[in-house]
């Protein structure tokens, strides 16, 4: 089978990857804080959709460090047959695209939210799309040594959101930690955090370029917990902080990062924040345009990718302008859309495979994973 | 085809040569290999040739050739001329035909230890042209070559363009020979090899490329020779043609080979598994793989204690990040984000930049492109202008531009920190770059304030990831991240704590030192026991 790309990561480039692209969205919308009705028990829901996110991302990396040396576009086809392998292929590409979309969207947003607003949303999308498309076609090796860097800082920085708002912190704001209405309220953001991690199904992607493929597994719950951690952490300091109006906020870490003040000089490290967000949200348009571009040249059969990264690019650009109208309408796809369909999608194809796994091991006599 | 189109031109000449010495051999004839040497170097007034005679009854004759200037004539005298002259009459006997006479002169006759024989015509004339001394004994179809090279030469001085404070007081100099010998006196091991070769088809530069056996990766050493050899041009002609024919990225404003003149850098290099090339004729000497974090150190980090060392080393850092971004970010708060200065800096830039009737973005490209008009001048200034030329610099450029209200203060303060701190990187090839990428980032953020900058910088970052070096990852202990080679990045940790090479350069040899080496005061004896006894054992 051909991998296209002469690139290895280590399996903690491969952790950072899955970090970098979990805490984009944060910055943006923080769904756990914006859908629970009682701000007090944000956290909770954080930590719940990380726990449930456990057993899921250990389905996706168990099956494909089943595969260690084809991506999902490949053992799709490997499992399913011809037809139907390259049909999920595509599907799977698909929503690659419309991840990287999202994500070039909601970046071009804030940049224009709270950088410049007075510019078209259009030159952002383009700047930022044409970069990451460079960072792609320069192959995988370039983007997740930036990641590796990015998610030292991406936690530092966090973690120092909250360490330096800790004078403004109140922690009685965390009190009343009673669900009255039964866990039914809990519901919603709780699946909204879990379909942040069903985008850790682009992993499928990444196993067999990884150094030591069998610590796929290892790696990708790392990156969960780590994730977890971090959020349940960021969600504790901004209910402290803004109390039972957090839920109202569109920008909560970033606001967040507003309050920062230290002795009257170290102050709006916003710009700080944001200048971080660009980076990672730009590795992670770089990671889906260069998962695509792979995905659609084994589909084919191609016998290189690179020149399909500007073509999916461009492609990437025209949909995330034309995909929503406003931010709005960008946060309310995440908020209900997005999740329904990551709950009918990664649940559908994890149970695909798995049959197909499982019959076609019985089938071979206890041969599975069969190219190796 | 072009070949052939030059050879044809050439073929008057050629047949010119070829009348002499159809063969090109040495011939047994003295005055045949006289006039050839002659009709070679043509009318050229300093290739010297003397007959001398031996024997009993002076029957044989000798032919010695060489360049005036190029040879040590006392020791052509002490130990051709005189041998030959005198001692010759004390082996009489051996002298008596011309095979025994030039045996004679071989074995007991000649002094110095470089003597080599060649048979073909071209190889005279070429060690003649390289130095040495050329000897023909008549009746012998074969040339002595005795290696008298010596010249006037520059000494020995501190390094002009890389000074240092700590640093070992001895640079490179133009002359080849003298260069792998000062790396040979500070690394006495028979493992540091240096691999010779010639390259330019007219010069005949020598190139010496000198690594440790063993600590440098042998496919890195493999690759720099392949890409030396590769070479096919006229001449070689120091550096930074060199780095032209042999780097990684031709169109990267960075530079993937270091060019220095330091001994201290280049035996630093060398230990850690680097290669070095030497280039005859230059005292500039390029390090094979590299990465970025070498271009900010100085051998000064290493000869202070470490505390210091990682200090100076962090501020040059963010001198290098500063004579990047700078007057971009300035200029870029200026234009579109006010609101990030406190409210009072506000005020007072933007009463100083009332009367400026350029955007500010104009403003910076005018000031900076001075300032660089200014650098350029000032280094091919004759030494007699030189303070003409500064006050002009200091009153024009800087008081009145600001008083005629052609730039606003605050901006000359800006370009003169970046100018500053532009000069603050040690190796001046990554300091022009930063000059290169200073204007681009300028416009960017000129158009598209912070949001421009941090694109550009991203992109330089995305570029950087990419460079290789020799494939060597450019960025190396940081993309991708190596534990141990971070040590010796943006801080230097103490000599004891660096036990392994760089991991991406070392070859077999990985470890620098055993580790424990950390030192501290004596054990305090065991109580109740003669401490000086136990501690003897």
């Amino acid at each position: 089978m051909n991998l296209l790309e002469h690139g290895r990561i280590s399996g903690r480039q491969f952790m950072a990857l899955l970090i970098i692209s979990r805490m984009t969205p944060v910055i943006l919308i923080c769904t756990s804080i914006n859908l629970v009705k009682y701000s007090s028990t944000a956290w909770v829901n954080e930590a719940l959709g990380s726990l449930l996110a456990l057993p899921m991302v250990w389905l996706i990396a168990n099956l494909s460090s089943k595969y260690p040396d084809q991506t999902i576009v490949q053992y799709a086809e490997t499992l399913l047959g011809r037809f139907f392998g390259k049909t999920i292929g595509l599907i799977f590409i698909i929503t690659v695209v419309m991840t990287s979309a999202t994500v070039l969207r909601s970046l071009g947003e804030t940049i224009t939210i709270a950088m410049m607003p007075g510019t078209p949303i259009l030159v952002f999308l383009l700047m930022v799309v044409f970069l990451a498309a460079n960072a792609a076609r320069n192959g995988l090796e370039v983007y997740t040594r930036i990641a590796e860097i990015l998610a030292f800082v991406t936690i530092f920085i966090m973690a120092m959101l909250v360490i330096l708002n800790y004078n403004i912190m109140d922690f009685k704001e965390l009190k009343p930690l009673y669900f009255p209405e039964g866990i039914a309220p809990l519901i919603p953001p709780t699946s909204s955090v879990l379909s942040y991690f069903c985008e850790f199904f682009v992993l499928a992607m990444l196993v067999p370029y990884l150094r030591k493929p069998q610590q796929a597994v290892r790696f990708s719950l790392l990156a969960v917990m780590i994730t977890g951690s971090m959020l349940v952490f960021l969600c504790i300091g901004m209910t402290a902080v803004f109390g039972g109006t957090v839920n109202s906020l569109s920008l909560p870490a970033f606001t967040l990062a507003r309050q920062v003040s230290l002795m009257h000089f170290f102050e709006r490290i916003e710009s700080l924040v944001a200048i971080v967000w660009f980076f990672a949200a730009g590795t992670k348009v770089a990671f889906t345009l260069w998962a695509a571009s792979v995905g659609f040249a084994q589909l084919f059969q191609l016998r290189d990718y690179r020149p399909l990264v500007y073509p999916v690019a461009g492609i990437v650009g025209s949909l995330s302008l034309i995909s929503y109208s406003s931010i709005v309408e960008l946060i309310c796809f995440l908020n209900r859309p997005m999740i329904v369909f990551s709950f009918i999608f990664v649940p559908l194809l994890l149970i695909l495979f798995y049959s197909a796994h499982i019959m076609k091991k019985h089938s071979s006599g206890g041969k599975a994973g069969g190219t190796r | 085809m072009m070949r052939r189109l030059s050879f044809r031109k050439q073929r008057n000449e050629v047949n010119e040569k070829e009348s002499i010495s159809v063969t090109g051999l040495v011939s047994s004839d003295l005055s045949e290999n006289q006039q050839y040497i002659r009709q070679t170097f043509g009318l050229s007034a300093d290739i010297i040739m003397r007959v001398l005679r031996l024997g009993a009854d002076d029957q044989i004759a000798v032919l010695i050739a060489h360049i005036d200037g190029l040879i040590d004539n006392s020791l052509l005298n002490s130990s051709v001329i005189r041998p030959i002259n005198l001692d010759s009459a004390l082996l009489e006997k051996k002298c008596a035909d011309p095979l025994s006479a030039y045996n004679a002169v071989r074995n007991h006759v000649l002094g110095g230890s470089e003597l080599t024989e060649v048979s073909l015509m071209k190889d005279v004339v070429q060690s003649i042209c390289q130095g040495s001394c050329a000897i023909m004994v008549e009746g012998n179809p074969m040339a002595l070559i005795l290696d008298l090279r010596s010249w006037q030469e520059r000494n020995i001085t501190e390094p002009v363009s890389e000074p240092s404070v700590r640093g070992i007081r001895e640079g490179f100099v133009e002359t080849f020979r003298t260069n792998t010998a000062i790396l040979r006196r500070h690394i006495m091991d028979p493992r540091l090899r240096i691999d010779e070769t010639t390259l330019g088809e007219i010069s005949h530069t020598a190139i010496g490329i000198v690594y440790i056996q063993g600590v440098a990766k042998e496919n890195i050493v493999q690759e720099v020779k392949d890409r030396i050899t590769r070479i096919k041009t006229d001449s070689m002609q120091g550096t930074g043609m060199m780095e032209e024919y042999i780097e990684d990225a031709s169109w990267s404003p960075f530079p993937t080979l270091l060019r220095t003149e330091r001994v201290d850098r280049a035996i630093g290099a060398l230990l850690q598994g680097r290669v070095v090339i030497i280039i005859a004729g230059t005292p500039f000497v390029l390090i094979a793989p590299v990465t970025l974090t070498m271009f900010l150190t100085a051998p000064d980090d290493y000869f202070e204690r470490f505390p210091i060392g990682s200090l100076v080393r962090t501020l040059r850092l963010i001198t290098f990040l500063m004579s990047l971004t700078l007057p971009a970010i300035y200029v870029a708060i200026i234009t579109f984000h006010q609101e990030m200065l406190p409210t009072s800096l506000v005020l007072a830039i933007a009463a100083q930049r009332e009367g400026v009737p350029f955007p500010a973005a104009v403003e910076a490209f005018i000031l900076d492109i001075g300032f660089e008009i200014f650098r350029e001048a000032s280094i091919r200034v004759p030494v007699v202008f030189g303070p003409a030329v500064s006050i002009l610099g200091v009153l024009f450029l800087g008081q009145t531009a600001v008083s005629a209200g052609l730039v606003s203060p605050f901006m000359v303060i800006v370009i003169s920190v970046t100018a500053i701190t532009s000069l603050g990187v040690p190796i001046y090839s990554l300091g022009i770059a930063a000059r290169l990428i200073r204007f681009p980032l300028l416009f960017l953020a000129g158009s598209l304030g912070l949001f421009g900058v941090i694109w550009g910088i991203a992109a330089i970052i995305i570029h950087l990831m990419a460079l290789r070096s020799f494939g060597v990852p450019y960025l190396e202990p940081f993309g991708p991240v190596v534990g141990s080679d971070l040590k010796d990045a943006i801080m230097r940790s103490p000599w004891w704590s660096i036990n392994k090479r760089p991991k991406f350069i070392a070859g077999r040899n990985k470890i620098r030192q055993p580790a424990g080496q950390k030192p501290g005061p004596p054990p305090a004896p065991p109580a109740g026991r003669q401490g000086s006894k136990g501690g003897r054992k």
